[in-house]
């Protein structure tokens, strides 16, 4: 009989440990779920401020903006052009 | 003494109760999962499975530069929930004080009794004002919008992206609609599994991959772009033109490095337009090509060794008889015994019906095929038209004379500008295009390389119409514009518009075609300049816009004279 105490003893202690088990594992999956939700959150705001800056950018680097930008700064357009041929190059003459 | 220890009843039903819990649970169990698992999964599907599409980011088009002709950008649709305003007119002054409405409309749209009030799709700095404000019940919700940061600099070239019929994105016109399959990209799908609360299951994500739309790179250089759309604005400014073009093209390879319209469009407000500037008038329209058109019939005669640079022309000396029509010089003045580089010199009218006369109408026919005329040249722009041509039994000695200069003959800008490359590149009838890559989703890069050119003319025959050319822009009507030492090969053209039938003298439209430096050509470009009203030569409009970009474009190029 006492067998019998024993093997019920251990069977429902098993049972408690495979529920107390399958509970902590479904807590964890949970918490995994809710971190992962959160980091995907954070991944789509990042994703949005960077798109945002991307547009900034582009938008102070347009080539009409920098030259408007230029010619406030007083930046003009030559009325004539040279090229410097090598041969004629001072920086290169030591003599 | 008894050893046998007696098991408490307590015990016993206790135990009992606990075993037949665990089998009732197990049994119902069993029955939930295994005997109508599929059933309950098919109602889990509905009530906690969520699937989400994942729309596809539309392509970018580049310049050559890789600086986005087009590209993405985030919006805001801005919604109000007029149930929880207790003070509309209040809350309508301030969000008119950031918005660009007046305090009557927003005030209205709020006085609706609805839970979802639309107010406008706005910028992020728009965005952050209204936030700012920390009225109640307001909210947001990201929208993607086609962003070109060059603004109108490239609108007939790019085209716009709008909706269709299904409400979806939709690019149109240019490079957005030619290549709208290719930007577009292939959306795909999030399923996600829920618990109770709402949170999802990590474990139970599946996902169908979105494909993001390919990115085109061009040939568009950013500079050369600006360059010429700024020229071509100041020009028509300056000749009070209705409107005008402009096509920079390698002659070698056919690749465009700049092309410009006016009027033109803002393609990110393409709605606030009308809807005729949409169209690219340098592959859209047609038009009578005039005195430029002169240099190509001259080069199909010399290909065929019907005439040569020195042959003299017999019948120039006066204005020409032909079926009732006089054919007189643009100018009315005549030079007997002139040879074929004078007679491209002084665009004279006679001298290419001499010209055309000797070409024929068979040839005549023939070449205006070789040369592309009546088809579409395939550049990849959407809109382009072909024009068409007469069938051999329909044309008239007095369409044979008014052909051969540039009338009663239609084209689109970019035929005539691949027409007249050939003579630039030694004689090859080249594809223009736009795109030169294409970047996959993953990284793949797909070259396109340039169609095999036909040979419309011999090497010879070309190298001599180009210095014919050379000598018309040192010696003709435009000689006052010059490139220093560089020499240019060009032709003026100024074609009156046919209107009800007739040609009306004071509606002109004033082109100059030609390509530089005339040695090893790099560029080749064509001005048009659409009824300007200073003056209506081309030498006197177009050509000084022609020499203006190709100026900036020496030195950006740093081309230098051999």
């Amino acid at each position: 009989m006492k067998k019998l105490y024993v093997i019920a003893t251990l069977l429902l202690i098993a049972l408690s440990v495979i529920e107390v088990s399958y509970l902590t594992h479904a807590d964890a999956l949970a918490s995994e779920s809710m971190n992962a939700q959160k980091l995907r959150k954070e991944i789509a705001k990042v994703e949005e401020k960077n798109q945002i800056i991307k547009s900034e950018i582009l938008s102070l680097s347009s080539i009409l903006i920098v030259s408007s930008k230029a010619a406030e700064l007083g930046f003009a357009k030559p009325t004539e052009f040279i090229s410097l041929k090598k041969l004629d190059s001072i920086a290169l003459n030591h003599e | 003494m008894n050893n046998k220890r007696k098991i408490s009843p307590r015990f016993v039903v206790l135990f009992l109760v606990i075993l037949t819990s665990y089998s009732v649970l197990t049994g119902k169990l069993f029955y939930w999962q295994i005997i109508r698992a599929q059933e309950i999964k098919e109602i889990r599907d509905i009530q906690s499975t969520e699937s989400l599409e994942l729309l596809p980011e539309r392509g970018e088009i580049l310049f050559s530069d890789n600086f986005p002709i087009a590209t993405n950008n985030i919006n805001y649709l801005t919604y109000a929930n007029p149930k929880v305003i207790k003070d509309v007119p209040g809350y309508s002054n301030s969000l008119a004080a950031v918005l660009d409405y007046d305090a009557a409309s927003i005030s209205a749209r709020l006085n609706q009794d609805l839970f979802w009030v639309r107010l406008g799709v706005f910028d992020h700095k728009t965005k952050t004002k209204i936030e700012n404000l920390k009225l109640d019940g307001i909210g947001f919700q990201i929208e993607a919008s086609r962003f070109y940061p060059e603004a109108s600099m490239a609108a007939h070239l790019v085209g716009f992206v709008g909706k269709n019929n299904e409400g979806e994105d939709q690019g149109y016109l240019g490079l957005e609609g030619y290549y709208d399959r290719q930007l577009r990209g292939k959306s795909g799908k999030l399923y996600i599994v829920k618990d109770a609360l709402g949170n999802p299951i990590v474990t139970d994500i599946r996902e169908e991959r979105k494909v993001d739309g390919r990115t085109l790179v061009s040939s568009i250089d950013r500079t050369v772009q600006y360059i010429a759309s700024e020229a071509l604005k100041k020009g028509i400014q300056s000749y009070e033109a209705e409107g005008g073009s402009i096509i920079i093209m390698e002659p070698k390879t056919g690749k465009i490095l700049g092309m410009s319209s006016v009027p033109n469009f803002d393609p990110q407000e393409y709605y606030e337009f009308d809807g005729d500037s949409y169209q690219n008038p340098v592959v859209s329209d047609l038009y009578e090509p005039g005195s430029t058109f002169k240099v190509l019939v001259m080069a199909a005669a010399l290909n065929e060794g019907l005439v040569k640079a020195n042959t003299r022309c017999s019948i120039c000396s006066a204005p020409v008889q032909m079926g009732g029509f006089t054919i007189k010089t643009w100018n009315n003045e005549y030079y007997a015994n002139t040879t074929m580089t004078e007679v491209i010199q002084h665009s004279d009218n006679t001298g290419m019906v001499f010209v055309g006369q000797k070409l024929g109408i068979k040839k005549m026919n023939y070449y205006l095929d070789q040369f592309g005329f009546g088809k579409t040249t395939g550049i990849d722009l959407q809109g382009e038209v072909s024009g068409s041509l007469r069938r051999e039994s329909e044309w008239l000695p007095i369409d044979l004379a008014t052909a051969s200069f540039g009338q009663g003959i239609s084209v689109t800008p970019i035929q005539l500008l691949t027409a007249v490359s050939s003579i630039a590149n030694g004689g090859y009838l080249v594809k223009p295009h736009i795109i030169n890559r294409i970047i996959e989703d993953d990284g793949e890069i797909i070259e396109i390389k340039s169609e095999n050119n036909k040979k419309v003319l011999s090497s010879s025959a070309a190298e001599v119409m180009k210095w014919i050319m050379v000598n018309a822009v040192e010696q003709g009507d435009s000689k006052w514009v010059t490139l220093g030492n560089i020499p240019v090969a060009g032709k003026t053209g100024t074609a009156q518009i046919p209107v009800e039938g007739r040609y009306d003298p004071s509606q002109t439209i004033a082109s100059f075609v030609g390509f530089f430096p005339a040695d090893d050509p790099q560029i080749s470009m064509l001005v048009l300049v659409n009824k300007p009203k200073t003056s209506i030569y081309g030498s006197e409009t177009a050509a000084p816009i022609f020499f203006s970009v190709a100026r900036d474009l020496v030195q950006y190029y740093d081309i230098k004279p051999e």
